[in-house]
């Protein structure tokens, strides 16, 4: 079989395609104006970075943005929405049906009172239908800072919890079972 | 042999826009949630009408009706959550043969 050898490429030259592309929005230098090779390689290169251009400045344009933007805030607003709509509890019935508050809030709520006192730390926590109509009932686990009076701090988080729950839920709790599980040794 | 009427036919749909748009004017209410609605319709850019925030089953004589809405901080939920379900039922009560047959469910999320 017989080899033939390829022609040698009349435009080659040492440079090579990522230096001229580096170089590309600059004016061609002494050697890109004489090497045959460089010029043609310098045009099909500017080809290519102004379809480039297009392209980034089309996806890049503020529609665009806005629209991924937006699309975004609606799918997690709807995610956080479904989250919220876990569990519901029934807090009220009127005489034209029932008012309804999600697990979520009362959660949230009862975090919030807690948070708030020193010397406590809010361990697992949950929330049971009351006992008693209209109200609910809360189970939790707290923390305490060594030396701390552990049934005086369990007061103040029921006077927490209740103060709190009047003023942002509206409603009376039923029990509230607080359990100190464990003494915090500040090092 | 009876056939449950349509929830259209009895509440049309502008009466429930409006039913949402009263809603969201009422003091304390932050937002209307949108009623579940898949997450694939959200992505392929599909949102639900107004109306259809309110949404409406039939059971027996009595039409459920059932709204989701937020609180902003510092509002007592039970007290947004009653004024909006008296708003409710003022709009409604103006379009539907019977008020008494009206129960609405309004859950603070």
């Amino acid at each position: 079989m017989e080899v033939r050898a390829l022609p040698e490429n009349p435009y080659s030259c040492e440079r090579t395609e990522d230096e001229l592309w580096s170089k590309l929005s600059e004016p061609a230098d002494e050697h890109e104006q004489g090497c045959p090779n460089c010029q043609a390689q310098r045009k099909r290169l500017a080809t290519l970075s102004l379809a480039a251009g297009q392209w980034s400045a089309e996806t890049d344009s503020e529609a665009d943005e806005e629209l991924l933007g937006g699309l975004l805030d609606r799918v997690m607003d709807r995610v956080r929405t479904e989250v919220r709509r876990g569990v519901r509890f029934t807090i009220r019935i009127t005489p034209h049906g029932p008012l309804m508050i999600s697990g979520y809030l009362l959660l949230e709520t009862l975090r919030d009172a807690v948070d708030q006192l020193p010397y406590i730390s809010l361990g697992s926590h949950k929330i049971l239908p009351g006992e008693l109509p209209d109200t609910i009932s809360l189970s939790l686990k707290i923390a305490i800072e060594a030396g701390q009076d552990g049934t005086a701090l369990a007061q103040q988080a029921r006077e927490a919890l209740l103060t709190h729950f009047a003023e942002r839920i509206g409603i009376s709790l039923g029990a509230i079972d607080i359990s100190v599980e464990d003494v915090i040794h500040e090092h | 042999m009876s056939i449950d009427p349509s929830p259209i036919a009895v509440i049309p749909q502008p009466v429930r826009a409006l039913v949402v748009s009263a809603a969201r004017g009422v003091p304390g209410v932050s937002t209307i949630h949108p009623p579940p609605y898949s997450t694939w319709m959200t992505l392929v850019g599909s949102q639900p009408a107004q109306y259809e925030f309110l949404r409406i089953t039939f059971r027996g004589e009595f039409v459920n009706t059932e709204l989701d809405i937020g609180i902003e901080d510092h509002s007592n939920a039970v007290e947004v959550a009653t004024a909006v379900q008296s708003r409710i039922f003022d709009v409604l009560a103006e379009h539907v043969p019977s008020p008494a047959a009206l129960r609405i469910t309004v859950t603070v999320l």
